[in-house]
């Protein structure tokens, strides 16, 4: 019982850390700043520079 | 549902078994980090994407000769301009300048707002100019000369996955670098106010002007949300690896009912255990098992993805250039993770209660002589 | 009205194949509460088989075995596993203790089905310890004890339940003369305590033994006197 109490609150502590780092993210921020370049550049291509063929091979649809 | 003392005496076993149980739960943990980890770094990838493509314009045209991008004229610009439904096409120039010294393409994009003697730069370009020791002016060369411009700004570091390798400057100097005339564009932005007609004017656009390719803002959106190859490549390897992580896991799971335990299973149902009490104690140590390695193999791909920027893995998707700049966006999709849950802990724990269970009820007068 | 009754009794093994193989034939016995009973018989005769239907472990092919009015013959596995649970305690020749834990833990083992606090069953388990002289090894692996210790940690773990009948099959086998008498010490714990116990063995120190109330032998699965 100790043992899984012990789990259980390692699990909690550890899970606190995610959600803190993902409710301090700033998501309306950056979405912010995207939209701003996507409208600058009017036509978003990902800035993949992918130099070597094989990058885009090997994760993106062609 | 259990009993406490039962959860107790299945925490007690557990531990006596823990070398069993320890390679059970490091193999599930493995896995499950392995493909949380990608998860998280393509959703993070394509959620900034998608967000970007909601403001793109409603049709792009592009011309093509012989199978390469090619430029488009004023008249192609106006031809559209004239077709019913449209209410505006605009001229767009970029490209892409090789840097030969650093062997990188920059993506020159044109912004009227810059004046003629500035740009503004992302990133990934500022790192590569840097190392030629090109720190607050470039010089850009084409067939009219040299064109000399001032680093006016760096982008946002946060929107790297689009302005990582993008110089934004006058639309002139474009012109000038990349070698279009002034009624030259290499790209038609249209508008089409009534999004039920985007389809048919597309279709249009390609009657009018056969060697263009015409792309609807639904397509964009969609190829962005399709961005990843999963049939190939990195997705492929991943699934091989996992699914013979996967049977190693399940053999393992296996043997955790065979041999000694078989013994113990029949030991135990001798001193009073019921077939649903063993059932239960393995079930509980299981379960715990699968729990804490899946609490886990999530929690390690999420520090892994976006508090310490997914090392070795972010060059695969973003390639060694764009590799170090791009801060991931956390995004958590709980749908899939739910999946991955259900379709690997439920086989996780089918293939030791099944096993527990055929010996549980198989006569236990044998095994405890 | 008896403790245990066994009328009729069959025991068939691989009864639908060829090598159909009769362990058992037409037993009928009965033992009164508070007996010492032993078993004995040559190898093969049916002993251990015998006990095993008696503790509710297996089915007897045909008969009746009656435990305290109850007819155990037939009852489904939740059932058994309580009868099991609650008025058998078993002592194996092997020991079949759970390696890996310590006395300890092995003994609570049935304790672990119940609702009792861990006070309760720390006294339950302190009194079967004291009974089977092994309380000063209580946290020591089992693996680690002598075969004697393994004994009484069984014998302990028998007990610990309170059962009224202990079942006990060659349980002096594996140990040497001293600590097969000790076992025998401790059965006259149990003639004190009222178990009634019954002892599969062909040890001849049981015959020497004064606590010994009856002895029933088999040969060749049926009971000769
Ligand atoms: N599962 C089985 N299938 C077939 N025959 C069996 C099975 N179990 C026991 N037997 C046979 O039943 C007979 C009685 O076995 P049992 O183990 O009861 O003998 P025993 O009197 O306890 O012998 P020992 O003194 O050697 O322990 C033996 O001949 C044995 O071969
Ligand atoms: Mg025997």
């Amino acid at each position: 019982m100790k043992t899984l109490r012990f789990t259980a609150l390692f699990f909690a502590l550890a899970y606190a850390i995610v959600l803190m780092h993902y409710l301090s993210f700033d998501h309306r921020g950056k979405e912010k700043k995207i939209e701003e370049s996507a409208l600058r550049m009017k036509y978003v291509e990902p800035s993949f520079c992918f130099k070597e063929k094989e990058y885009k091979e090997f994760a993106y649809v062609q | 549902m259990f009993s406490k003392n039962l959860i107790e005496y299945a925490v007690i076993l557990l531990f006596k078994d823990r070398a069993d149980h320890l390679f059970s739960f490091i193999i599930f943990t493995f896995i499950v980090s392995l493909l949380s980890a990608v998860l998280f770094v393509s959703d993070a990838i394509r959620s900034d994407l998608v967000d970007a493509a909601k403001f793109g314009p409603d049709i792009v045209v592009e011309n093509t000769l012989a199978g390469r991008a090619y430029k488009l004229n004023e008249e192609d610009r106006e031809s559209i301009a004239d077709l019913a439904g449209v209410s505006a096409v605009e001229g767009d120039v970029e490209g892409y300048y090789y840097f030969s010294q650093q062997r990188v393409w920059f993506h020159l994009i044109g912004d009227s707002s810059l004046s003629l003697r500035e740009m503004s730069i992302g990133e990934g370009v500022k790192e590569a100019m840097k190392v030629w020791h090109y720190d607050d002016a470039f010089n850009f060369f084409s067939t009219q000369g040299k064109i000399t411009l001032k680093m006016l700004k760096t982008e946002s570091k946060q929107t790297n996955v689009l302005s990582n390798d993008v110089i934004f400057m006058h639309p002139a100097n474009v012109r000038a670098i990349l070698g279009f005339k002034v009624d030259e564009y290499s790209k038609l932005l249209v508008t089409v106010p009534n999004p039920n007609e985007v389809g048919d004017i597309t279709l249009k656009i390609v009657q009018l002007l056969p060697t263009v390719k015409a792309t609807s803002k639904e397509d964009i959106q969609a190829s962005y949300r399709h961005l990843f190859y999963y049939k190939g490549g990195i997705f492929m390897i991943l699934y091989w690896v996992c699914t013979v992580a996967f049977l190693i896991l399940l053999k393992n799971q296996i043997s955790l009912a065979y041999g000694e335990k078989k013994k113990e299973i029949a030991i135990l149902r001798s001193i009073g255990y019921a077939i649903k009490d063993i059932i239960a104690l393995k079930f509980i140590q299981n379960a715990l098992v699968a729990f804490s390695a899946f609490l886990l193999g999530v929690w390690i791909a999420y520090m892994y993805v976006f508090i310490f920027q997914a090392p070795l893995l972010r060059a695969i998707f973003l390639g060694s250039q764009l590799g170090r700049s791009v801060e991931f966006t956390p995004i958590v999709d709980l749908n899939l993770l739910f999946l991955l849950f259900v379709f690997s802990v439920i086989p996780f724990l089918a293939f030791v209660i099944i096993p527990s269970w055929k010996i549980a009820i198989a006569d236990m007068s044998e095994a405890v002589r | 009205m008896k403790q245990i009754t066994v009328s009729n009794v069959d025991k068939i093994y691989n009864s639908t194949k060829e090598n159909a193989f009769y362990a058992l034939k037409q037993i009928s016995f009965e033992i009164e509460a508070g007996e010492i009973v032993i078993l004995k018989g040559v190898s093969g005769s049916g002993k251990s088989t015998l006990l095993s239907l008696i503790g509710g472990l297996s089915k007897p092919s045909s008969g009746d075995i009656i435990v305290e009015g109850e007819t155990i013959a037939k009852l489904p596995d939740r059932l058994a596993s309580l009868y099991r649970y609650e008025r058998v305690g078993f002592i194996f020749q092997s020991f079949n203790l759970l390696n890996g834990l310590n006395v300890y833990q092995n003994v609570t083992a049935p304790l672990m089905l119940s609702e009792w606090s861990a006070s309760q069953r720390e006294e339950k388990i302190d009194r079967a310890l004291q009974i089977a002289n092994i309380a000063h090894k209580k946290k020591q692996k089992v693996s680690d004890l002598s075969g004697g210790e393994k004994q009484r940690c069984a014998i302990a773990r028998a007990l610990v339940m309170d059962p009224p009948i202990i079942l006990a099959d060659e349980p002096t086998a594996n140990l040497d003369t001293h600590n097969s008498l000790m076992f025998i010490e401790i059965l006259k714990t149990f003639k004190a305590m009222g178990k009634t116990v019954l002892i599969a063995t062909h040890d001849v120190l049981f015959e020497e033994s004064d606590v010994i109330d009856r002895c029933i032998r088999m040969k060749d699965g049926e009971i000769v006197s």
